[in-house]
């Protein structure tokens, strides 16, 4: 018994140097355990033609962080929305993007934006989306419906430049 | 009893040795892999880095530069370009990093860069497009170090891949190293802009795959300099090659290509060899929308084409024959009329009225006397300003000899690693004496260190005459990587001097320049290699000799204001427009007046605002007014450092979305990870700045 417990006192003696060994490498920045970067699609379900969104997405900020934020599928969405992170401790940003071409402004459920997160943990993120304001082409205010999604490359949709 | 005992025994014995095993594995896994970038580094840096691996042998954050020398490779036929003849087959090895270019010509993960800039009155918006591309057959991260203006207020960031945008976001700056390397290295495309000086900025793109590319743009708010007749418009391409003090650690580094490290300087440029070139080149576009008649567009730097749509605008295009990013694009326009008009921007944001006011000097100001005037010239005499610049900085000064007056003094000081001087004191502008400075002028020669410091201490660290009027002309490239130092030196023995800097070359170091004059009191001018000399230095005589409106108070006509910058309102010269911004609680005034002392006597002056009905509306104004408070915080930083200052420009960098020392922008593509390890580190070299010797200047 004692030979066991000796033995089990040094193998965790070696394997705690050999922790301090791998972050003592050299590398300025150590791997953070559970760190992960995850992408998540933005949906806005319009029933008539979208030419103006503004969505408000919350998030576990001791967990999450936006780390960028791309433009949707559709034509007048595909530019990178402008967004305004709110608070100081973060947890909130609101997406708002518009268009003036009639003839390309969306009607249907289309994916509007995309944001880049780094998550911190195993559990699955929490990110909640609501509606703050939407128009159809010529300003006057509709009624929308937004959700979000694991993002997933669509058909066709580049995800290099060649 | 027993048997359980034993059992329970022999189980814990072989968990402990499982985990010994385990413990000593991580270390050897570790360095088995740090051991493999160090076989491949050794195997594939050039020739002299590999004569001298033991000595050099670099970590794993190493820059690795790969030259093939004219064996084709089947895999990178047609990348970039480059149809090379197949004359030899040779199988890849493992791990190997190769690009086949053309002869002499150096591949770069830069391809090329887009610079679109559009003109308002009297602000500048530019949108900066790097486009990288991966010329190797293995996965790179591209580092590129590259200058800006220095006042220019970096405010949104996008990466472009295919025909994906992705905009980036603006954190604090060690934060936003880390999230950037945990994406590097779980194979994330990953984009990093940071901020060094207030003119020199680093791009990190991350897992660019082999002949695959990404575009990162940058847009900024500049704006103009009004000067001797002219707006300019000034976009730097390149960031010369910096003197750092010995035992300074924290400066520019300017190394060979290939040479990683080699300074030992945390920022560091690596330079092309005269007889190397690169594919990497620039186009640039300007649109000029000045809302009153332009005249007179000039380009003395670059070969340009100019397209006049309607009278008060302009389309200026650099042209394709003139293409080498290796020096200061300046453009200078002149407006309808003699000068232009006071003129104020503003934009009405949900957080305040901001405001930017051009303050043109009134006429008036040319009708006062001058005083006697004790000239000191401080001539930089390091290797930087061999040749041309060196030349052009001694025509400029016979042609300030020649405008002393018999009542002047003059003194000249020389520098490099240390300063001397024509004489022990400051000598009468006599005739003989002048023939004695000029003989003094002709014997001078580029070469050595650029200890900047030397200068500064012979030039005011001398007894003033009271009687005079102490002016300091600096006579300089500005290459230097302490500039903090510097400054702080500037600001310490100034006194009642006043420093007029003239940068001399085609990639000056404006930031340096620009401060020391304002610390100063005085301005800054810049001579071009292709500029007249003898042009600036008359305009400049003509501002020296003048003296300026001092202690200059504003009266804003009972609109309320708040939160001006610069908080202090330096001296206004003839023909150098004052730019102050600040924001209004109350609606902007239709005229403001400004108070100070003109020599001995106190002058007051009205101005009306925007009389010629110019644009009044700007976007940029909010962004521009936050790059200014960053810029006066960071000046206080200079001299008396404190966490609470670097906490407070933080918050307003993160609040208002303008890039600063603490800050950086960051783009990461979460969609999906790239295949295999973060790849290798490749440096984008540059060259040498126009008339810029190499071969004194770069550290072999």
């Amino acid at each position: 018994m004692r030979l066991a417990l000796c033995a089990l006192a040094v193998a965790l003696a070696t394997l705690c140097a050999a922790a301090r060994v791998s972050t003592a490498a050299g590398e300025p920045y150590p791997t953070e355990p559970g760190v992960r970067f995850q992408a998540i699609d933005v949906f806005v379900d319009s029933p008539e033609k979208l030419a103006a969104y503004q969505v408000e997405l919350t998030y576990p900020a001791a967990t999450v962080q936006v780390v960028g934020v791309e433009g949707g599928a559709a034509d007048a969405y595909r530019e990178a929305p402008h967004f305004d992170e709110r608070g100081k401790t973060g947890g909130r940003i609101v997406l708002a993007a518009f268009t003036l071409d009639e003839d390309r402004a969306p009607e249907g459920r289309v994916r509007v934006a995309r944001l880049h997160l780094r998550v911190r943990g195993p559990a699955t993120p929490q990110i909640t989306v609501r509606p703050v304001t939407a128009a159809r082409p010529g300003g006057d205010k509709i009624d929308v419906d937004a959700d979000v999604r694991p993002a997933r490359r669509a058909e066709g949709e580049q995800a290099t430049e060649a | 009893m027993r048997s359980y005992r034993r059992a329970l025994l022999w189980i814990t014995i072989a968990f402990g040795l499982g985990l010994i095993v385990c413990g000593l594995m991580l270390p050897a896994l570790q360095g088995s892999r740090e051991a493999a970038q160090l076989a491949y580094e050794r195997q594939y840096g050039d020739k002299s880095m590999e004569a001298r691996a033991p000595a050099l042998a670099p970590g794993p954050n190493a820059q690795l530069w790969v030259i093939e020398k004219g064996e084709p490779t089947p895999a990178a036929e047609g990348i970039g370009g480059y149809q090379p003849e197949v004359e030899e087959q040779r199988p890849p090895t493992q791990g190997e990093l190769r690009a086949v270019r053309e002869d002499k010509e150096v591949p770069l993960p830069l391809k090329h860069t887009d610079v679109h800039a559009s003109v308002e009155a009297f602000l500048a918006t530019v949108e900066v497009t790097q486009q990288y591309e991966n010329p190797f057959d293995t996965k790179i991260e591209a580092v590129y170090v590259f200058p800006l203006p220095q006042s220019a207020a970096v405010t949104d960031f996008l990466m472009k891949i295919g025909d994906r945008t992705i905009r980036g976001v603006i954190r604090e700056k060690e934060e936003a190293k880390r999230i950037y390397e945990q994406a590097k290295r779980q194979g994330y495309r990953a984009s990093l802009l940071t901020q060094e000086r207030p003119n020199i900025f680093r791009q990190k793109v991350a897992n660019i795959e082999p002949g695959k590319g990404i575009d990162v743009s940058l847009t900024y708010f500049n704006p103009l300099r009004y000067v001797d007749g002219g707006f300019e418009f000034v976009f730097p391409m390149v960031v010369g090659p910096r003197f750092n003090p010995p035992g300074h650690t924290d400066g520019v580094g300017a190394v060979a290509r290939g040479k990683p490290g080699r300074s030992g300087h945390p920022v560091e440029v690596q330079y092309l060899a005269p007889d190397e070139r690169s594919g990497h080149d620039i186009g640039l576009t300007l649109e000029i929308d000045a809302g009153v008649s332009i005249e007179d567009i000039s380009c003395a730097s670059h070969v340009v084409d100019v397209q006049r749509p309607a009278p008060t605008r302009a389309t200026v295009s650099l042209s394709p024959r003139d293409t080498l990013p290796n020096k200061d694009f300046v453009l200078r326009y002149a407006v309808a009329g003699a000068k232009p008009k006071t003129a104020i921007l503003t934009h009405e944001a949900e957080d305040g009225r901001y405001f930017a006011l051009l303050l043109v000097p009134p006429a008036e100001l040319t009708d006062v006397p001058r005083m006697p005037r004790e000239m000191v010239f401080v001539v930089d005499c390091s290797g930087s300003m061999s040749g041309e610049p060196l030349a052009k900085a001694k025509a400029a000064m016979r042609r300030c000899l020649h405008n002393l007056d018999e009542d002047d003094t003059f003194q000249i000081i020389r520098f490099s690693e240390s300063a001397s001087a024509l004489g022990g004191a400051p000598i009468p502008a006599t005739t003989r004496n002048i023939k004695r400075g000029l003989r003094y002028l002709d014997s001078l020669r580029g070469q050595g260190g650029t200890m900047m410091i030397e200068g500064i201490k012979a030039a005011l660290d001398f007894p003033h005459d009271e009687e005079r009027l102490r002016i300091v002309s600096f006579m300089t490239d500005g290459y230097i990587g302490n500039e903090a130092d510097i400054l702080a030196a500037v600001k310490e023995k100034v006194g009642s001097a006043r420093i007029f800097s003239f940068g001399v070359g085609s990639s000056v170091n404006r930031y340096l320049l620009e401060r020391m004059a304002k610390m100063g009191r005085g301005t800054a001018a810049f001579v071009g290699l292709r500029d007249d000399a003898a042009d600036k230095v008359d305009a400049f005589y003509e501002r020296a000799s003048r003296p300026a409106l001092a202690k200059i108070h504003i009266d804003w006509g009972g609109a309320e204001v708040g939160d001006l910058y610069p908080q202090a309102i330096p001296d206004l010269f003839v023909g150098r427009p004052l730019l102050v911004v600040g924001r209004f609680s109350s609606d902007p005034p239709a005229q403001v007046r400004i108070q100070g002392r003109m020599g001995t006597r106190a002058a007051e002056h009205t101005l009306a605002l925007n009389p010629d009905d110019g644009p009044t509306d700007h976007p940029g104004i909010r962004t521009v007014w936050a790059r200014w408070r960053l810029a006066d915080l960071h000046e206080q930083q200079i001299t008396a450092p404190s966490d609470a200052l670097r906490e407070e420009m933080t918050e307003t960098s993160l609040a208002y979305r303008v890039l600063c020392r603490y800050t950086a922008f960051l783009a990461v593509d979460s969609l999906e990870p790239t295949a295999g390890d973060h790849g290798v580190t490749v440096a984008v070299p540059v060259p040498t700045p126009e008339g810029v010797r190499y071969e004194t200047t770069v550290a072999e």
